[in-house]
């Protein structure tokens, strides 16, 4: 079973059913709506982004699939994520952008919570320096506030 | 198609608008599921330092590449989502950033997530104890105040734990605390405080977030206030002799004693329910759960109680000393004995399972997390064990005398001797953090601790 799906700029997918149905949207949607060979439109996925995220889903087709539960484990780490994974997120901020915006849209929690790991290992064990320059940030803070927030939080960094 | 992703981003028909060619992936399609079958069944997760190889890696890509603001221009509930990985001391790097970015580190879900994550972090919220049905041989008048009583402490109970919970947590300021609490237990000498009231030795102790219980030679319980310190009941008229061992939950309470018998309480309204008879020599220990009270005594045996009808389910012998400590966990008791060993054994259906050999003298306590076992003993020394292979993992030494109880949890080893000193000793690797010798004046019997407090 083939579902085609149509992105923003109205470029047309053929994907099989359960690749497209790693993304908890679209399975609501045939689930709701019954097996139909009408395209189903991502209007806010572009097609450049659309084919990282197919080319994800294709490789975990095989995953056991997501739990639909809130009570998830709490503990969240960022140093599990698979090699291959941590290849394909290798990208540049702007897709990496669009890829979470599109996990998070299409419901595809492992992609979102990959997609936020590779942000999260970005910003570990760097100086706030070396964030603002990753991240092309203004400091807006007074250099007396500065202090002021360094000192609030010195009792939680590591000595 | 075996090119690895890296390299197809860079490829112009991946990342560029064009309609990408569908029907290559799609011929390939035995191929990529073989492929992805082998890659889930290795679960390829690169060792640590590939990983930040990796990430430096990207770290530089990035900063050649477009760059953005990335968390604040990201929808709230994502940003503060990337944060949920970030640990505590980046997120102090995080709040540093710029103002935006502030706000996101100040975010009370994040700091929720950073207190769970870190191990041996624990909140406890209050439960609301089970009511137990009162004790059939009291008369029917007896009983309906007995119910009563119940009945008013559990409503106010679950009053208390309503007000509880609808509290929002600042898990900053949890987090805070938390991380002090544990520097004081390698650096800051701690504070100590005396309970004064037992008109004999205390042989035993516990404590839970609101009172301390001891037992003593007196033939009493008392039970203390944690917080103002101050003795709240003294329960007489149970034990004739001794009472040794002691363990509480919110219902019940188990108490064993040098007159042979177990006493059950009721935590409620602190009276007797029942009292176990069957050993013929003093109970050294006692270890409940919902499903089972297992004693052991000086007579060498271990018994093992329906914690529901109070009946004897099991005699376990194979001790050839007195079983001086006790502990059941999810199915498993560990003993220790005078005979020098630690044994296991399953109480579902009372057989041994194995021992624990490599103390050169008779045991004095014994703790059990399901993983590891931990054995104090008149070698003067500790053992930790693994409870699966019954491998001694470590011998701690340090105590000049017998070790006579000790309590862990993930971190942590607390262990009291009759050398008259408490030391604190770090689980994983086997060195003693914190020496407290001018406590007691005598042997010290028994110890509990939580992040707080040693008793």
């Amino acid at each position: 079973m083939t579902i085609t799906l149509t992105s923003l700029d109205n470029v047309e997918f053929k994907v099989d059913k359960d690749v497209a149905e790693r993304s908890i949207l679209i399975k609501n949607m045939i689930d709701d709506i019954g097996e139909t060979d009408a395209p189903i439109p991502l209007p806010n996925v572009s097609s450049a982004v659309l084919t990282k995220v197919i080319e994800y889903c294709e490789h975990h087709r095989h995953d056991p699939p997501q739990v639909q539960d809130e009570s998830d484990d709490p503990r969240k780490r960022s140093n599990d994520i698979e090699e291959w994974d941590m290849k394909f997120m290798q990208v540049d901020q702007e897709m990496l952008f669009e890829i979470i915006l599109a996990a998070n849209y299409l419901d595809i929690k492992p992609l979102l919570d990959v997609g936020c790991k590779t942000v999260a290992n970005i910003i570990k064990g760097k100086t706030p320096e070396e964030i603002r320059k990753v991240f092309n940030i203004v400091n807006d803070f007074t250099p007396e506030e500065e202090a002021q927030i360094k000192k609030e939080n010195e009792w939680a960094e590591d000595r | 198609m075996a090119s690895p992703p890296t390299t197809k981003h860079f490829d112009p028909s991946h990342s560029g608008p064009s309609a990408p060619n569908l029907d290559m992936l799609h011929s390939n399609d035995s191929v990529d599921s073989l492929l992805d079958n082998s890659m889930a069944a290795l679960a390829v997760v690169p060792s640590p330092t590939h990983h930040s190889a990796l990430v430096d890696q990207h770290y530089a890509l990035m900063l050649l590449g477009p760059r953005l603001d990335f968390l604040s221009k990201l929808p709230y509930e994502l940003a503060v989502y990337i944060l949920h990985f970030v640990n505590m001391h980046d997120l102090t790097k995080v709040a540093r950033i710029s103002r935006t970015w502030n706000q996101f580190a100040r975010d009370n879900e994040v700091w929720k997530n950073v207190y769970l994550v870190q191990q041996g972090w624990k909140i406890r919220l209050p439960s609301v104890p089970r009511p137990i049905s009162p004790d059939p041989t009291l008369s029917p008048e007896q009983q309906q105040q007995h119910r009563l009583q119940v009945q008013q402490l559990t409503q106010e109970n679950q009053q208390q734990q309503q007000q509880w919970l609808s509290r929002p947590l600042n898990w900053k300021l949890l987090c805070h605390g938390r991380k002090q609490l544990e520097e004081h237990w390698t650096r800051t000498p701690p504070r100590k405080t005396h309970l004064l009231g037992h008109a004999d030795s205390v042989y035993c102790v516990q404590f839970d977030h609101t009172k301390i219980v001891t037992g003593s030679r007196d033939c009493t319980i008392k039970i203390w206030d944690l917080h103002t310190l101050k003795c709240l009941r003294t329960l007489t008229g149970g034990h004739t002799m001794s009472v040794l061992c002691l363990q509480f939950d919110d219902r019940i309470m188990v108490s064993g004693s040098s007159d042979t018998t177990i006493i059950v309480w009721d935590m409620v309204i602190y009276k007797p329910i029942s009292r176990l008879r069957g050993h013929t020599a003093g109970v050294l220990d006692v270890s409940f759960d919902d499903q089972y009270i297992v004693s052991c005594s000086k007579d060498a045996s271990i018994k093992v109680w329906d914690a529901k009808t109070l009946a004897l389910v099991w005699t376990m012998t194979g001790h050839r000393g007195p079983v001086n400590a006790v502990q059941l966990h999810r199915g498993q008791v560990v003993s220790a004995s005078g005979d020098g060993l630690v044994k296991l054994w399953n109480v579902g259906t009372g057989q041994w399972v194995r021992d624990f050999r490599g103390h050169e003298r008779g045991l004095a306590c014994v703790q059990f997390d399901g993983k590891t076992i931990v054995s104090g003993s008149n070698d003067q020394t500790i053992r930790v064990w693994d409870a699966a292979t019954a491998t001694c993992l470590k011998v701690l030494h340090g105590h000049k005398n017998l070790v006579r109880t000790l309590h862990f949890d993930q971190n942590l080893i607390v262990s009291g001797s009759y050398d008259n000193t408490v030391k604190v000793w770090d689980l994983t690797t086997g060195k003693c953090t914190l020496d407290l010798e001018n406590g007691h004046s005598s042997w010290v019997f028994d110890v509990q601790f939580s992040a707080s407090r040693i008793i």
